[in-house]
């Protein structure tokens, strides 16, 4: 096969393109934003600021996640692809305060949402 | 305080007390060098992980706790697996098993205690919940051990087949790890059941604790899964003679 068919092949390969970065932060055991709109059917970076001196432990059950947090440092996970829907998170050494939902969006429900932020 | 507490240390230290208890089931005419032989190794690693645990948490892009959190959890796997299928290394494979188990739970434990938090509540609240917490699980493992020593007289297979579903846990634990992590890919979702039996509620916590369970698994645990319980079943095949040699 000549060359120019192999780099012409190449070309077609999907790429990976990155995931999507959001940001959640933890202030006196309560997460910021409580309610996360992120778009279904995408794979997510979700990288969290916890700004409280002592460690937490993002947790969901929906989501499949736990990730111990350090005190005053981040931690990065990757989520989904989601299916539309509500996806209920905590903080398992703070569960009575540290509450929150992460809220995946079709399509065309998620361009409104940038839109509506955007403006 | 109380009840986050309690729940806290049953999450944590029931997968740990349903493994020990099932090896002590096979080992249990030596189980003072089963003890001996888990609790040096784990006491060791606990040491060594919660002193460097802030070093660890930032290695590999922040991910390095996941690294080694799953590394242990398939250590253990790896271990039961020469367990089983080798008699003779039987015992102190079996107790490093436990010790790689005791390690991860161990830690998070110790974070949870000493967090700077803790330091405003009360710690007769604290040590209750500890004392509730460890009472409940070691409650469920004392049931759990007499359970299986009468099914282990009568039905090996059935014995067999519970230490292999505690033993492909860890392949479950480690491959959530993995994938949120980003190191192994996800696949799509396999099945939904959090409706009829979430995570959260008694049976899905002891049937998380007992073989990994999942409301929501993806392929690549599904597929993990099934191959972790076939070798897990195959290494023992012979175990039936193991145990007769051993005892």
């Amino acid at each position: 096969m000549p060359w120019q068919h192999i780099a012409l092949m190449s070309l077609a390969l999907p790429v990976l393109a990155e995931p999507m970065l959001f940001e959640l932060q933890i202030k006196d055991h309560l997460f910021h934003p409580s309610v996360l709109y992120v778009p279904a059917g995408e794979k997510i970076k979700l990288l969290v600021l916890n700004q409280d001196p002592s460690p937490e432990e993002f947790e969901s059950f929906s989501l499949n996640r736990e990730k111990v947090i350090l005190g005053n440092s981040k931690a990065t996970l990757f989520i989904g692809p989601l299916q539309p829907g509500r996806y209920h998170f905590f903080g398992e050494y703070n569960p009575d305060s540290a509450q929150g939902v992460l809220i995946a969006l079709p399509e065309a429900q998620w361009q409104q949402h940038r839109e509506d932020n955007a403006n | 305080m109380l009840i986050n507490t309690v729940l806290m240390f049953l999450r944590e230290l029931l997968p740990l007390f349903l493994l020990l208890a099932t090896l002590l089931v096979w080992h249990r005419n030596r189980w003072r060098r089963f003890i001996l032989l888990f609790s040096l190794p784990a006491i060791l690693m606990l040491i060594l992980f919660s002193s460097n645990m802030l070093w660890i948490s930032e290695q590999l892009d922040g991910f390095g706790l996941e690294l080694l959190y799953s590394l242990l959890y398939a250590g253990c796997f790896v271990l039961l697996c020469i367990a089983v299928a080798k008699g003779r290394v039987a015992m102190p494979f079996s107790a490093f098993a436990c010790a790689c188990l005791l390690s991860i739970n161990g830690s998070n434990l110790l974070l949870y205690i000493w967090l700077p938090t803790q330091s405003n509540t009360a710690p007769s609240a604290l040590l209750l919940g500890i004392a509730l917490g460890v009472g409940i699980g070691s409650s469920i493992a004392v049931l759990w051990y007499y359970l299986l020593t009468e099914l282990k007289q009568w039905h090996i297979l059935s014995y067999r087949l519970l230490l292999s579903l505690l033993g492909v846990r860890q392949i479950m634990m480690a491959s959530a790890l993995l994938i949120q992590s980003d190191w192994l890919p996800a696949g799509p979702q396999l099945w939904q059941t959090e409706q009829w039996l979430p995570e959260q509620s008694e049976l899905g916590f002891f049937l998380q604790a007992l073989l990994g369970y999942e409301a929501t698994p993806v392929l690549s645990q599904g597929l993990a899964y099934i191959a972790g319980l076939g070798l897990l079943l195959w290494c023992s095949r012979n175990l039936k003679n193991n145990r007769r040699n051993a005892q």
